[in-house]
């Protein structure tokens, strides 16, 4: 079938097998900051944000995909708020593999749309969807918390 | 929707999604075509059932209504997932391990089925069949609505979850989780006392199945300790 | 390899960011699966649904003639040749009992068959459609009766170094040290407790993942998630019959491995398929193959029995353990040497004697899982001191303060056991035991939570347990660097050792540019890649730190004596110094890595500045922590929830503060959830159960409890800069720390891991039991 929306800010209209997952897709488009984890969208390394809001990839079909608004890191990167949490996660050890640091980061995104000012349990709750094996989420924490306070030097 | 035959039909499509096995020909996302508000009355409280669960956490509830949020919320606990379930989808599944469907089975909204013709049927006795539209929460005069989970780790599905709805002329206790069944049981009373304690254990200790959190004896030692919890909730 | 202490560290010691860091935080396409090759095939295994079973007949021909199905292999393709998939020193201490493809399966997971096809879901069909007869053989899922041989799970002649086949024994340890029968009778107390902890799985979010490919020259490219690329090269030389020097292996980020990819559990296969096919192949295991085809922690049954003297120092240990390894035996000998030898290092005892015995079971293969069989060790020794703690009315800390080792003192029993083979003289250069539990015990409020009033429904209880570990297995583990200087005075940091995510590239770049005085932007690391980077034995055993890192000092101490050689050349001075990034000659010249490297290269006495070094070790000095545990029970439903937990670590010299931390913190929900939610459970057919993060349940952000992470600075002579390992140890303490503060709580002792509700209720109600 055939779907249109919008990924990265740019138009995208093709052909999709509808049963065909997003994440998949994406990932032959070379868009590999989405990651595959889980196969049943527990894991979250698979995080796009939706119309401002993250969802697993893996758990979206691309017949479900027409009119949506996608995103994903490559199309954040070079944004200044983009920019400062990731200066925040460097500068805060929040970093080990790496794995899941394009979803967290995501997630933090969304939520900062929504909440310039989240507290700590707001933060916590937007990165319930993302599995972290390295960190315990400690320092993902004081990370998100910097950017949250506005104390991220860029 | 999801026992409707035919594959036309397949509710959850979050779930559908995970599994990947299924040729999938053409695909109608009904979450497009449902409606996703939740519409606040002086007497009730409606639902779209494109509602996703997400936003059933965030929603300024009623007082009464609060356990509804903390209920989607560990439903479901990624909020990943919680912003592309919806109510419809957690209904529709009727997974006994789902907060969400356990309270709403204490509350027994009225929901709006569409199939050949719309009909209005209550939660409790539909059949599964049919597509749901809405979902219509009674606010009733002195309802109280509970709910207790038990689970090794909050981000875990709880092994044994219990709800209790009251309302001045009854209550309304469900019992699920790890169970082959749910259990629902009605009183006339808003006393959720010794007595009727006793009447959900006889009825529900059956469907408790054992796993590796314990046997069905545990099981059966635990569901006491939730009822009489669950009556100082309703009734202290 | 001693520093001088007076030395004022710059570099290392410092909060540093990640040198692979930015590359991660933009999502760049870093990890192994983060590149398209063209006319890439795709693999799917078939695995077994039988416990134990013989392959009668695999029928292919529907598959076969699935459109997109290119390629099906099964044992009949492959000669038979035994191997180990552990990947480990050479020759392997790991019994050789694993076919590539065998006729018989020995668990509900093992392979069976691999299809190659065009796309991943042609491969899917392609599984579907195959046929398979098995003849069905008894299966047995008890460790305990193991040995009875009923069934004899490898009865082929041609495995290599199966203790004894016929009763199951995969491998054996024994050694004594003292008179363990005189030990006890001198004892004024003697202890004894059976101890068990279950299988868990490592749960790195990034999958197994591996892509094969030739390259122009003809030769096999393994680009995979590994920790171990050169046991990957030399694993797939051997079992493929293909000449290593027509291998190369890459290792790019790896998105977690806690030893589950120190392993080669689809290289092989990707590599069987390229070379039969000429085409690139891609391997990625589902999570449900993560879940229990991979590799996990081995369960382990520990007795102890601990005689006590008068003054509560101990006098006998004897340590008994059973150690399941499931189908196979990778890692099987020297996961349990670690078990005992980590867990005899602990504590003095003039008396020891220790039995091992791992067997096979037809359930889920065991391997290498972050500390190594210490975890299970340490469950079984905390457990039993905190019991004698108990019994002998001695606050818990005090007792441990009476009998961990201390500076000066050597460990013969180490020596005995080692790892796999005899050891080396260990003697403990370096402790911090003391102020790890004085520090905890003040952070985690010791004396008010142990002694508060316990009563109604939830109680509060504190708990503690100490560790010690290893950092490199001493006489074996070997680290290579090459260090080459280029005109702006940076230096390109060649390694084999492999960062698994955990940052050592940035700790060795530290070490590289404390000694060559130059900022660590100025080392440009590069790890790991057979043809590119010289050798190491792999990120496992807490290595990478001391021992690549030891690699990385004298390298950079070698080459810092050639810039200075260099330079007072280039000045003609006869003497002089390095400061800072110049050499400056006694007769004042002065000349900076700039003007020397530019210099040598163009104008005069031409020469590369460069340098290589390898480090290994005779000692492994045990980094020592000491982690505390804050729960609630609630005695009317048995649920415990952790309220904190504080771990508190001597890793010597810490070389990257954050990183540390971040090793403690990441160790900690691992072991919570080996405590209390992640359960790895077989039917009654061996089949598993959780194979699905839904029902594995690792900690996420939502459950976590508030985590208070130290370190305790000691200088370990025999390390980089005075560091030890810091991977490992921190994984040892909570679960069992939970335990006791469980006990502490509300008086139940789980002396059996997984901690689940049943069994606290019940010995709450009837203690007797």
């Amino acid at each position: 079938m055939r779907v249109a929306f919008q990924l990265n800010g740019k138009p995208v209209e093709t052909e999709v097998e509808p049963g065909m997952n997003v994440l998949e897709f994406l990932r032959s488009l070379g868009v590999f900051s989405v990651k595959h984890g889980c196969d049943h969208g527990e894991c979250g390394s698979c995080t796009v944000l939706v119309d401002d809001k993250p969802q697993n990839a893996c758990l979206m079909l691309m017949g479900t995909l027409d009119g949506e608004r996608i995103e994903t890191l490559e199309g954040l990167n070079a944004r200044r708020r983009m920019e400062l949490m990731q200066a925040a996660f460097l500068d805060e050890g929040a970093i080990q593999c790496g794995y899941c640091t394009p979803a967290m980061l995501l997630a933090l995104e969304s939520l900062l749309r929504a909440n310039p000012k989240p507290d700590e349990a707001a933060i916590r709750e937007v990165f319930s969807g993302i599995y972290c094996r390295c960190t315990g989420y400690v320092k993902p924490m004081v990370a998100a918390k910097k950017v949250a306070l506005g104390e991220v030097d860029g | 929707m999801s026992r409707t035959t035919g594959a036309v039909l397949i509710g959850g499509g979050t779930y559908l999604a995970a599994e990947r096995d299924s040729e999938i020909i053409r695909l109608i996302p009904l979450k497009a075509h449902l409606q996703g508000e939740i519409t606040l009355a002086r007497d009730a409280v409606t639902l779209g059932a494109g509602v996703d669960l997400q936003t059933m956490v965030e929603y300024a509830w009623p007082e009464h209504f609060q356990a509804l949020a903390e209920a989607a919320r560990e439903s479901c606990p990624s909020m990943n997932i919680r912003n592309q379930r919806t109510l419809g989808g957690e209904l529709a599944n009727s997974r006994f391990d789902s907060e969400l469907v356990i309270l709403l089975h204490a509350l027994n909204p009225r929901l709006s089925v569409v199939q050949a013709q719309e009909s209005t049927e209550y939660l409790v006795e539909w059949s599964g069949d049919g597509i749901i539209r809405d979902v219509m929460l009674e606010i009733a005069p002195e309802m109280r609505l509970k709910y207790l989970r038990f689970a090794p780790i909050p981000s875990a599905l709880p092994f044994l979850g219990v709800a209790g709805f009251s309302a001045a002329d009854g209550c309304r206790i469900v019992v699920g989780g790890n169970v082959d069944s749910l259990s629902v049981l009605e009183f006339d009373t808003k006393d959720f006392g010794a007595k009727q304690q006793e009447l959900v254990l006889e009825h529900a200790e059956d469907t408790l199945l054992p796993d590796h959190f314990g046997g069905v004896s545990y099981k059966r030692k635990l569901l006491m300790t939730a009822l009489t919890r669950l009556e100082d909730a309703l009734c202290g | 390899m001693n520093s001088s202490p007076e030395k004022v560290l710059e570099r290392v010691g410092k909060i540093t960011r990640r040198v692979d860091g930015t590359a991660l935080a933009k999502g760049k396409p870093v990890f192994a699966d983060d590149i398209h090759l063209p006319e890439m095939l795709h693999l799917k295994i078939l695995r077994s649904p039988h416990a134990h079973a013989r392959i009668r007949e695999i029928r292919t021909e529907k598959a076969l003639k699935i459109s997109g199905v290119v390629l099906i292999l099964t044992h009949k393709d492959f000669p038979v040749h035994y191997f180990t998939t552990a990947g480990q020193g050479y020759p392997e201490p790991s019994p050789r009992d694993i076919r590539i493809l065998d006729e018989t399966v020995r668990y509900v997971g093992d392979r069976v068959v691999v299809v190659a096809a065009e796309t991943l879901a042609a491969a899917e069909a392609g599984l579907a459609a195959i046929e398979v007869d098995y003849d069905i053989l008894p299966a047995n899922f008890d460790p305990e009766k193991a040995q009875e041989g009923n069934p004899v799970l490898h009865p082929e002649t041609g495995k290599i170094d199966i203790h004894d086949a016929a009763h199951n024994v995969a491998s054996q340890l024994e050694a004594s040290l003292g008179d363990i029968q005189q030990g006890f009778e001198e004892s004024e107390w003697v202890f004894e407790g059976r101890y068990s902890t279950p299988y868990a799985q490592q749960a790195h979010i990034e999958p197994h993942i591996t892509l094969t490919w030739m390259d122009a020259d003809e030769r096999l490219v393994i680009r995979t998630s590994t920790q171990v690329p050169f046991h990957v090269r030399r694993i797939v030389a051997e079992v493929l019959d293909y000449p290593m020097r027509n291998i190369r292996v890459i290792k790019p980020r790896v998105g977690g491995a806690f030893g589950g990819k120190q392993e080669i559990l689809n290289e092989e296969l990707c590599a069987a398929v390229t070379l039969r096919t000429g085409r690139p192949a891609r391997l990625e295991f589902t999570r449900a193959e993560e879940l229990y085809a991979a590799r996990s922690r081995h369960p382990q049954i520990v007795l102890f029995k601990i005689g006590v003297n008068a003054d509560y120092t101990l006098n006998a240990i004897d340590m008994d353990i059973l150690e399941n390894c499931g189908a196979y035996g990778p890692h099987a000998l020297t996961v349990m040497s670690v078990t005992a030898q980590k867990a005899l290092t602990l504590y003095r005892s003039p008396h020891v004697h220790v039995r091992g015995q791992a067997v096979y079971t037809n359930l889920s293969v065991a391997g290498a899982y972050r500390g190594y069989g210490a975890p299970q060790g340490f469950f079984a020794l905390e457990s039993i001191m905190d019991e004698i703690a108990h019994a002998l009315t001695i606050d818990p800390i005090e007792f441990r303060h009476k009998n961990y080792v201390t500076t000066g003192e050597d460990v013969p029993i180490a020596k005995i056991l080692g790892e796999g083979r005899e050891g080396f003289p260990v003697v403990i250069e370096s402790t911090g035991m003391r102020e790890c539990l004085e520090e905890g015990k003040k952070l985690i409020d010791w004396e008010l939570l142990r002694t508060a009033e316990k009563s109604g429904p939830e109680r509060r209880g504190v708990g503690v347990a100490c560790a010690a570990q290893g950092s490199g297995i001493a006489g074996i583990d070997m680290g290579a660097v090459f260090i080459k200087m280029n005109e702006d005075a940076s230096f390109n940091l060649l390694l084999g050792a492999t960062d698994l995510g955990t940052g050592s590239d940035t700790a060795l770049a530290q070490i590289a540019a404390e000694v060559l005085e130059v900022p660590v932007e100025n080392i440009l690391v590069y790890s790991s890649d057979t043809d590119m980077t010289p050798f190491d034995t792999g990120a496992y055993a807490s290595s990478t730190t001391y021992i690549s890192g030891g690699a990385v000092k004298k390298a950079a101490e070698k080459l810092k004596a050639r810039i200075l050689e260099q330079g007072l050349i280039l000045l003609k001075e006869e003497s002089g110094r390095i400061d800072n990034g110049l050499v400056l000659g006694s007769n004042g010249g002065r000349i900076s890595y700039q003007e020397i490297c530019t210099r040598s290269f163009y104008t005069e006495n031409q020469t590369q500045l460069m340098a290589t070094a390898s480090h290994m070790s005779y000692d492994s000095p045990p980094p020592f922590n000491a982690t505390f545990a804050d729960v609630t029970v609630d005695v009317e439903t048995g649920l415990v929830r952790v309220n904190k937990i504080v771990s508190v670590t001597d890793a010597g010299q810490v070389i990257n503060p954050h990183m540390a931390a971040g090793q403690v913190e990441g160790a900690i929900p691992q072991s919570l959830g080996m405590a209390l939610s992640e359960f790895m459970i077989f039917d009654d057919t061996g089949t598993p159960v959780n194979t699905s993060f839904r029902d594995y349940h690792i900690f996420t952000a939502i459950d976590m409890p508030e985590i208070v992470t130290r370190f305790i600075h000691t200088h370990e002579p025999t390390g980089p800069f005075g560091a030890k390992a810091v991977a490992e140890i921190p994984i040892n303490g909570p679960a069992v720390a939970v335990t006791n503060a469980i006990f502490n709580a509300c008086g139940v002792r789980i002396r059996n891991l997984p901690v689940t509700p049943d069994k606290i209720l019940l010995k709450f109600t009837e203690p007797d039991l």
